[in-house]
């Protein structure tokens, strides 16, 4: 019964996040120097974030 | 990050006429120098730094960790975005170079948090490799690939945390654990392939990609629960994360 919960829990959890990567998204370039590169061929000026890709050292979520 | 500016329709519209830069904050010493010179002076690099800059990295608006202690909601950051732009007369021009993240390793984690797949360029030399970026790099701007992939380079050294590897130069397209330490390579082409295979495959990654996502909270405690933990290139020193990283080491110990 539990293994059950389990894999609904899972399929739902998927289904809700199916074609995620499908959305459309900022394009980001992930570094300063290929950034300022494009910018500078470009005269587009610079969105700029930044984000540690860890919380409390745990890896995989902004 | 603030999915509530960053994921707007209007503020992803608007991106496009910006070069949009996320610098990964304590994973390299010299991109730390930048951020600080746009934080606030004296004060501990922190999480998270925004800033608009123009084309030759002067501020134009900075000072904030996200959009939002700068605009009241999406539709004002895209109405200034759209201003700024307007004002530079950047509707012209696309990047043209392959946005790579630092290294293989670093990248599989980006992947992870943005809840994309991973795109490795993998040559044996880098001459090789430059080849096979500069077949990518049209399709990474491309209007149906834009923004959808994560991307990097290296060689079979690089690939220690990814699984089902069969090709020693190529394209693998790797789908990330939930903690972006290890990936399962879910398609790979040979350097040989040509442009049309290349697009196809990648348009199938993204189109099939269905990530586990976890809400925060859960997504850590998991992690503490599993003992992983990630090692910054450069000491965090933001206050508020280093205060709950001492209290989860107390709760998890």
């Amino acid at each position: 019964m539990i293994s059950r919960i389990l894999m609904l829990l899972i399929f739902l959890a998927l289904s809700a996040n199916s074609a995620f990567a499908e959305s459309e998204g900022i394009a980001w370039i992930p570094t300063w120097q290929q950034a300022f590169a494009e910018a500078s061929k470009t005269h587009k000026p610079i969105f700029l974030l930044s984000a540690a890709p860890q919380c409390a050292g745990i890896p995989g979520i902004w | 990050m603030d999915g509530r500016f960053l994921s707007k329709p209007d503020v992803i519209a608007a991106s496009r006429s910006f070069i949009c830069v996320r610098m990964m904050t304590y994973e390299s010493a010299s991109e730390a120098e930048i951020l600080k010179s746009l934080w606030r002076r004296d004060a501990p690099l922190e999480n998270t730094v925004f800033a608009i800059l123009d084309s030759n990295g002067r501020a134009i608006l900075r000072g904030g960790r996200s959009p939002s202690m700068l605009f009241r909601d999406s539709s004002e950051l895209a109405r200034t975005m759209n201003e700024i732009s307007a004002y530079y007369h950047a509707d012209k021009g696309t990047p043209e170079s392959l946005p790579l993240v630092a290294s293989v390793k670093l990248a599989v984690d980006v992947a992870a948090c943005d809840h994309l797949p991973l795109a490795v360029v993998l040559g044996r030399t880098p001459e090789e490799r430059q080849k096979l970026i500069s077949a990518l790099a049209p399709l990474a701007w491309s209007n149906e690939l834009i923004g959808k992939l994560i991307y990097a380079s290296g060689d079979g050294h690089d690939l220690k945390q990814i699984k089902g590897v069969q090709i020693s130069s190529g394209y693998l397209f790797i789908a990330p654990n939930l903690f972006g330490t290890e990936g399962n390579t879910i398609a790979q082409l040979s350097s040989s392939a040509s442009r049309s295979e290349l697009e196809r495959s990648a348009r199938q990654v993204v189109q099939s990609y269905r990530p586990l996502i976890l809400n925060h909270h859960d997504h850590v405690r998991a992690g503490h629960e599993e003992g992983i933990e990630w090692q910054t290139a450069i000491p965090v020193t933001d206050p508020h994360s280093l205060e709950a990283m001492a209290r989860d080491r107390l709760r998890h110990r």
